[in-house]
């Protein structure tokens, strides 16, 4: 069982937050502002037994980028921020302080469930990923491709995918950051010359971005360069 | 002394002695001057004079003695007493004092006078000795008698001529001889038959005589000589007849008169005596100087032998030129050397240093008594000028009423009439000594008057001047005040053409006259001035123009910083630019106004939004909470369906007004990059493929090239591409096909979307792109109403354009994206 540090102002959200993780298996510690967030995560009992943190960023007394350096400061436990700014320079600033995620408000919880989920899964199972030997295996962020077996896990969840998308996937992968345009995708995937079905790289993007990625519409790691193309991108 | 001050008698005197001694003290000023160096002349000079009269001294006892000696002489060999004496002094020697002393008896045919020939006595070389010299002239039985005289003190010989008519015996010559004479007889008398002499006419420095030999032509002119010596065959020779009886004189018009025997020049004229006794003269021209100094140089070519020899004594120098060949003859030439102090000069008859002797001793004392008289005088003048007897104060009397200048101008006059006496140009002692008068008697009497006229203070206004000056300045005064006015008046009563045209006016109006004016230079210089002047003018303004004319498109464009520098512009022109400047300022001003009003807007929308959103979450958490609970109630699930899908509508409301104000404002990042708008079309129908094919909806893109690069910011295209295709999605008819069009319109590439409508679309396309207006009448169906309203102002971010046709049921929107 992990327990989760579970810090808003707004007693009613962090009250749902507690619902929604204890009804998932997880143990719940609950803060209403950023220095009782800090006195917890300081506590020699309480704090080690923190796996991860949820944490609201417009808060009174300290608010959450403040209290997640001080956090920061002591431990290395994923932090997700919670925030109803849902401005990119906001997300840029939290991730860069510490956060492992960010999710706006107003969120979906069974898309911060999901998030929880997989940042529980890759600090305690995977231990924050790495390169295996296997040459055959590619790994970027929480994504590993495993050539020989055909196989594709998501923060350690298996995830099923078709041939043409695993060998989109595979294409983006060998080279990440590198945008690939639609008919350069067709033509190394398909191996044929792309007439007239330029979208068809577009909707097999989208089907495999919507089986690998939380969120869709905010993809974490298949990103869309518009007019350009596609890359993979953490 | 008060009673001094108020005498007019005391004052009369006073002026009177003030007078006197400002005579004496401008005497012995005027002496000093000399004395000291006046004229540029040094004291030497004046030495010099005084050794002159000094000599002139000398010369009279020498005069008187041989005048004694020839006396008795004559006594005693005429034993007559009856003979006249005529004295002349030589006027062609300015270098000294030339007397001859003629003695000629009444009757010379009384007496048996013998003729004299083969003597001479010539003893110029002797010094401090008194020479007597004789010449003899046997035709006319004529006896010269010359008595020298020399001073110690003079660098010159002093001559006295005695002219003795009277035949003298040699022996009786040297029987002459008294005590303060000494007579020597030469050797050999070479006077025959006759005798020229010439003497040159004066040059400044240098006297020049010479002295001919004629022996051999008897007494005819050498006439080929005379032509070789002045270069010229042909000269006209006048010949008269004298009466026998006559005496042989001739008279020159310009009265110089030097008698030789029968050869006689006078002031270039020559003159001699033939052997029929006539006399014969010629011309001499004017280059008969140049030409004699080549003489010597002729005679050398001329003659076969030629000899010079030159004896001095102190101060003359003599040529004795010996010449033998075809004209021979013997050429005597003596110089003497002028000296530098003239006889003539004025000072020479200056009574006062002739006779000043005594004066010249005293002359210091005599200028300073004077001075301090002067002084003394003059202070009682003005102490006492102004006080009479009528009052204690002073007061001005009539003659101190006379114009100041007009008295002065009265003393200056006189003054140069004064001067003006003395015909001669520049100031000699005359002049001086009658101005000297003259000042001394007007120098009291305007002392006086100034004195006088200062202490009653009316010294500026009595002077005539004064009074015409302030006339005529009240005069110009009050016209110019009067123009003045009018030109003000006038200006200010006409509008700006009406200026313009005036000074048009007058420029043609000048240029008439001077066309008129008949001088084709004065007409070319006018007009030419005023091309230049309307030229200036025409330049400044242009350059103003030009300066309002860039600052009004500055404005136009929206530059809110420009201003406009109007210094330096003409009236109309700077009015003009202060105008725009203040336009400016106040759109400048609206535009920050309203510019800080949408900003607070945004920000406003923001913040209430970033509010909205928590409490939105608590709502959104509950629903699915309570969704997820076990509820009996069919109604209360339906209740919680309704609910959940109204908060994700205001979800969705609160970000499409954060977005639709950001980007209406502006206040959004946008990176402006060279993207392929059909790349943006296809990865955006990709992404709604799904939802597309559930209403059964077709897309036909049509693009006339594979690849259309556009400048745009991909992201905030496909925002816009995300909105307009959600749009169909919603709204357009299922199963009908939506067109897409990517073509070159101009200088953009447009992107064409066009679908049919399910619903009637009975509003603008315009209407249609205001916030919170929808196409469809019923506004509950999903979605902001604001999504078309972003997409327009996301593409005048990216300088692009949307515009929406509707036409019946078809709707069709039009991107506009620049070329890349």
């Amino acid at each position: 069982m992990y327990n989760i540090l579970v810090c808003d102002d707004e007693k009613d959200i962090v009250e749902a937050l507690g619902i929604y993780l204890s009804s998932e298996g997880y143990g719940v510690v609950k803060a209403y502002n950023g220095i009782e967030a800090v006195d917890i995560m300081k506590d020699e009992q309480k704090g080690k037994d923190i796996q991860l943190v949820l944490m609201d960023v417009m808060m009174p007394v300290m608010d959450g980028i403040a209290a997640m350096a001080k956090i920061r400061g002591i431990s290395n436990i994923p932090v997700i921020l919670l925030t109803a700014k849902s401005e990119d320079t906001d997300k840029v600033l939290g991730l860069n302080i510490g956060a492992d995620d960010y999710v706006t408000k107003p969120f979906n919880p069974v898309e911060l469930i999901a998030r929880v989920r997989a940042q529980l899964r890759r600090y305690m199972q995977l231990g924050g990923g790495g390169k295996t030997e296997n040459t055959d295996r590619l790994v970027y962020g929480g994504i590993e491709l495993d050539d020989r077996k055909k196989e594709v896990t998501v923060d350690g969840e298996p995830v099923s995918l078709t041939p043409t998308e695993f060998q989109i996937l595979k294409l983006l992968m060998n080279n990440p950051g590198k945008v690939y345009s639609p008919k350069d995708i067709y033509r190394l995937v398909w191996e044929d010359a792309p007439i007239g079905n330029e979208n068809t790289v577009a909707v097999h993007i989208r089907h495999l971005r919507e089986k690998v990625e939380i969120n869709p519409s905010e993809p974490k790691y298949l990103k869309v360069v518009w007019g350009q193309g596609y890359k993979l991108e953490d | 002394m008060k009673k001094m001050k108020k005498s007019a008698l005391a004052k009369f005197i006073a002026c009177i002695l003030m007078s006197v001694a400002i005579l004496f003290f401008a005497a012995s000023f005027l002496l000093i001057i000399c004395m000291f160096d006046v004229y540029g002349e040094k004291m030497l000079e004046m030495e010099t004079l005084k050794a002159d009269i000094r000599a002139d001294e000398i010369e009279r006892i020498a005069y008187n003695k041989a005048n004694e000696a020839v006396y008795s002489y004559y006594r005693a060999v005429v034993n007559s007493d009856e003979y006249t004496t005529d004295l002349y002094r030589d006027r062609y020697s300015e270098d000294n004092s030339n007397y001859a002393f003629l003695i000629e008896p009444l009757e010379p045919h009384k007496y048996d006078l013998p003729v004299l020939s083969n003597y001479k006595c010539d003893e110029w070389q002797y010094k401090d000795t008194h020479v007597v010299n004789f010449d003899t002239y046997p035709d006319t039985s004529r006896f010269t008698f010359y008595v020298g005289a020399k001073e110690y003190l003079r660098t010159e010989p002093l001559t006295i001529r005695q002219d003795v008519d009277y035949n003298v015996h040699e022996e009786d010559i040297t029987e002459a001889t008294t005590e303060n004479m000494k007579i020597d007889v030469a050797e050999e008398f070479l006077y025959d038959e006759g005798v020229a002499t010439t003497q040159a006419a004066t040059d400044y420095n240098m006297e020049m005589v010479e002295q001919y030999d004629l022996s051999e032509q008897l007494c005819e002119f050498p006439i080929e000589y005379y032509s070789q010596y002045y270069g010229i065959d042909d000269f006209p020779i006048n010949q008269f007849w004298l009466d026998d009886d006559a005496e042989h004189t001739l008279h020159v018009e310009d009265g110089g008169i030097y008698e030789g025997g029968n050869y006689v020049v006078s002031n270039g004229i020559h003159a001699w005596l033939d052997d029929k006794g006539r006399w014969n003269y010629l011309d001499m021209d004017d280059n008969f100087r140049t030409q004699y100094n080549a003489f010597f140089k002729e005679m050398e070519e001329t003659y076969d032998t030629w000899s010079c020899e030159e004896w001095y004594n102190d101060v003359t120098k003599s040529y004795v030129v010996e010449v033998t060949g075809p004209a021979t003859c013997q050429l005597n030439v003596t110089s003497y050397v002028k000296n530098d102090f003239t006889a003539h000069d004025s000072f020479y008859y200056s009574l006062i240093l002739k006779y000043g002797d005594t004066v010249l001793d005293y002359i210091y004392v005599i200028f300073g008594v004077s001075a301090v008289f002067t002084l003394l005088l003059g202070t009682f003048v003005v102490i006492s000028a102004g006080y009479g007897k009528k009052s204690d104060e002073p007061y001005a009397s009539a003659f101190d009423r006379i114009p100041y200048d007009i008295l002065l101008a009265v003393v200056v006059i006189v003054a140069i009439m004064v001067i003006a006496i003395n015909p001669y140009v520049g100031v000699d002692m005359v002049n001086a000594v009658l101005l000297s008068v003259w000042l001394a008697l007007a120098i009291p009497v305007v002392l006086l008057t100034t004195a006088a006229r200062l202490k009653t203070q009316t010294f500026v206004s009595s002077m005539a001047c004064t009074r015409i000056i302030m006339f005529l300045w009240r005069g110009i005064k009050k016209l110019g005040k009067n123009i003045l006015k009018a030109v003000k008046m006038l200006w200010s009563s006409i509008n700006i053409y009406g200026r313009y045209l005036g000074v048009f006016a007058a420029a043609a109006f000048l240029e008439l006259i001077a066309c008129f004016s008949e001088s084709l230079g004065l007409a070319v210089f006018v007009i030419f001035i005023e091309k230049l002047i309307f030229g200036a003018i025409l330049v400044i303004a242009c350059i103003n123009l030009s300066k309002l004319k860039k600052a009004g498109n500055e404005i136009a464009a929206g530059n809110m910083d420009f201003e406009v520098d109007t210094k330096g512009m003409l009236g109309a022109f700077r009015e003009h630019g202060e105008n725009l400047n203040s336009i400016r300022n106040g759109m400048a001003n609206a535009v920050e106004e309203s510019l800080k009003s949408e900003r607070m807007k945004t920000e406003l929308i923001t913040n209430v939004s970033h509010d909205i959103k928590t409490p939105l979450t608590s709502i959104i958490n509950y629903v699915d909470l309570l969704e997820k609970e076990k509820l009996d109630n069919e109604k209360a699930g339906e209740y919680i369906q309704v609910l959940d899908r109204q908060s994700a509508r205001l979800k969705k409301l609160i970000q499409d007004l954060i977005d639709a104000s950001k980007a209406s404002t502006g206040n959004i990042d946008v990176t402006l990059e060279k993207t392929d708008v059909n790349v943006v079309i296809n990865q955006a129908l990709g992404e709604f493929e799904d939802k597309l094919a559930a209403r059964s909806i077709k897309t036909i893109i049509k693009s006339d090239k594979e690849e259309y690069f556009v400048i745009a910011d991909g992201r905030h295209l496909w925002r816009v591409m995300e909105n307009l295709i959600n749009n169909i999605v919603k709204y357009a008819l299922e199963g009908s096909r939506v067109y897409i069009d990517v073509k070159e319109k101009d200088e953009y590439i447009s992107v064409t979307f066009k679908n049919i409508s399910k619903e009637e679309l009975n509003i603008s396309g315009d209407e249609l792109m205001e916030r919170f207006v929808r196409g469809d009448s019923s506004r509950n169906t999903e979605g902001s109403g604001l999504g078309l309203s972003i997409a327009r102002s996301l593409m005048e971010l990216q300088k692009g354009k949307m515009e929406i046709i509707v036409d019946g049921d078809l709707f069709k929107v039009v991107l506009l994206l620049i070329v890349g």
